[in-house]
């Protein structure tokens, strides 16, 4: 409602929204920047509350339900659009309807992060792009500058279609490095619409780099062929590859290799790894640096916890899973503070006091599961703070549960 | 009898691809794709055109070349087949694979995904870092201070 304001910029980093109605009879200049725009966004009202409005830059994602941005104005000489919009099952993608008679120069950029996967899976989805382009740029048919850039995949089939004349078009900026495999059939077609066509600027597909926009699913394909010291060293190419190998679920631990606990956590957080962390568990116990180790996983290897219980740097150690609690024969923990064991049962060989004796420093203790054949549970540390115990013991034959007890000295 | 069996075996399906061309080609070809399968039995009239949607038809004709040699079952041994796939995926260039790739995943063509990703990884195997981004266009978008991170991070992985 500001009547003096004739600049406006607004960013937002997450979901951009404003009221409904407007009013700003002297703004020339409109920058919306967001992460997200919502389904309900009033992009028409809010354009249509600028009767001066001529430059607008909008750029951000667009919700999932958006099916129309409608953006139309008789005042309108620049316009940058710079979207992320989705493909959707079942119905068409979003069209972008553009009504400006007197736009002169549009900047469109089409990004679909991370969408090409879907697409491929979608039969109609050219027809749906080629659709949405024509529209797109049948309402700008005033413009005499055209960038258009992004994942411009319905440039492929503009061939065979029509398109509107562009009457005014002196220079036109083509980015066709993304895939644009038919852009010897589209680019004579464009031209031929445009006759007063005095500058064209086209980058095209040949050097470019292709491989990075292929779906995970198949980069991830082609990493599972490589050595895992390959695979993992294609994370420096760059940042499309970073975590890629991540991603991965068969490892070839053949070599000696030391993995940094910060990709092994990674890894164990980021994915249902039951198949591949028992080897990866194999690796981890061998890193003497790590100073915490928190798992929570389907199965141990025994192994494992044997090589765990010597690990001087471990502060912290939590395990839970479907495993076997046995003692190590010799552990030794000298800087372990808290300790958490959550198995299916402590076997009936796992003398507690034993495990707790090597780990001198330790202050917090939970332990919970099954306890087998047990009859007494002896806990003694000099410095214990904090106990937990969720203990469930078990009926044998001649040994009622009155004969369990657990004893604790702190 | 026999002349049944035979028009079973060679009942023919029209391909179209991405920029219209149409490829007649036995169903046992075509069958190869599990995508095509499944569009085959949601079809009424088995003699109207397939749509292959993404695949232009330079890379359809291709993807029909490997299907027609892997559908036949005639004396090649598994090793000339073997040797038939190497060459086959050695005279492709980086382009054509990259269109072999995404129409073997959206055709779901196990064997031609599995051939194409091991050419492709054979391509990566043995090369720095900076010989795979030369020889892939891949842009280091990194700043130095980041790509020495993540290389200090798993050192082991860029030793030689």
């Amino acid at each position: 409602m500001c009547a003096t304001l004739v600049v406006l910029k607004l960013h937002a980093k997450f979901e951009m929204k404003l009221p409904k109605s407007y009013f700003l009879p002297n703004l020339k200049f409109l920058q919306l920047k967001s992460a997200t725009f919502p389904e309900n966004f009033p992009l028409t009202m809010l354009i249509s509350g600028c009767p001066m409005l001529k430059d607008l830059v909008v750029e951000g994602r667009w919700g999932n339900d958006v099916e129309v941005i409608n953006i139309s104005s008789p005042t309108l000489i620049n316009l940058t659009l710079n979207f992320t919009t989705f493909i959707r099952f079942e119905r068409p993608r979003t069209d972008v309807l553009l009504d400006l008679p007197n736009l002169l120069h549009f900047n469109y950029e089409d990004r679909l992060a991370r969408i090409r996967t879907l697409l491929m899976r979608t039969y109609d989805a050219p027809q749906i792009f080629l659709d949405s382009m024509i529209k797109l740029l049948h309402g700008v048919s005033s413009v005499k500058h055209l960038y258009l850039s992004g994942h411009l995949e319905a440039l492929n089939y503009c061939g065979e279609y029509k398109l509107s004349t562009f009457n005014n078009l002196s220079c036109l900026y083509l980015d066709l490095s993304g895939p644009c495999e038919n852009w010897r059939h589209f680019l004579p077609a464009f031209l031929h619409s445009s006759p007063m066509l005095e500058n064209l600027q086209a980058k095209l597909a040949e050097g470019t780099d292709r491989i990075s926009g292929l779906p995970d699913e198949i980069l991830v394909h082609i990493l599972s062929f490589l050595p895992t010291k390959h695979a993992v060293g294609t994370s420096v190419l760059s940042r499309r590859w970073q975590y890629l190998f991540t991603l991965m679920t068969n490892f070839d631990f053949d070599e000696e290799l030391v993995f940094s606990s910060q990709w092994l956590i990674m890894i164990c957080q980021s994915r249902n790894y039951t198949a591949y962390i028992l080897s990866i568990q194999r690796e981890f116990a061998l890193l003497k640096s790590v100073s915490e180790f928190d798992i929570c996983t389907y199965r141990f290897e025994s192994s494992v916890t044997r090589q765990l219980f010597v690990c001087e740097n471990l502060v912290v150690l939590k395990l839970d899973g479907n495993f076997e609690m046995k003692c190590p024969e010799s552990p030794f923990l000298p800087n372990l503070k808290v300790l958490e064991l959550k198995p299916v049962k402590f076997l009936e060989n796992c003398p507690l006091n034993r495990l707790i004796s090597g780990c001198p420093m330790l202050e917090d203790l939970v332990l919970e599961g099954g306890w087998k054949d047990a009859k007494v549970v002896q806990i003694s540390s000099p410095t214990l703070i904090n106990l937990t115990l969720k203990i469930r013991t078990t009926l044998r034959h001649g040994y009622p549960m009155t004969d369990n007890s657990i004893e604790v000295y702190t | 009898m026999a002349s049944t069996s035979t028009s079973t075996l060679s009942r023919k399906l029209i391909l179209k691809s991405s920029d219209g061309e149409k490829f007649e080609v036995d169903e046992n070809v075509a069958m190869q794709s599990q995508t095509i399968k499944h569009m085959i039995e949601d079809l009424d009239d088995i003699n109207s055109p397939i749509p292959v949607s993404i695949v232009t038809g330079t890379i359809l004709s291709k993807v029909i070349e490997y299907c027609k040699k892997h559908a036949t079952e005639d004396s090649d041994s598994d090793e000339q087949l073997k040797q038939w796939d190497k060459e086959y995926a050695n005279n492709m260039d980086l382009n054509t694979l990259y269109y072999l790739l995404l129409a073997a995943n959206y055709m779901e063509i196990k064997g031609l995904l599995e051939l194409i990703t091991q050419c492709v990884a054979d391509m990566i195997k043995g090369k720095s870092p900076e010989e795979i981004r030369a020889h892939f266009n891949i842009k280091n978008d990194f700043t130095p201070q980041e790509e020495a991170n993540i290389r200090n991070e798993n050192p082991w992985a860029f030793e030689n």
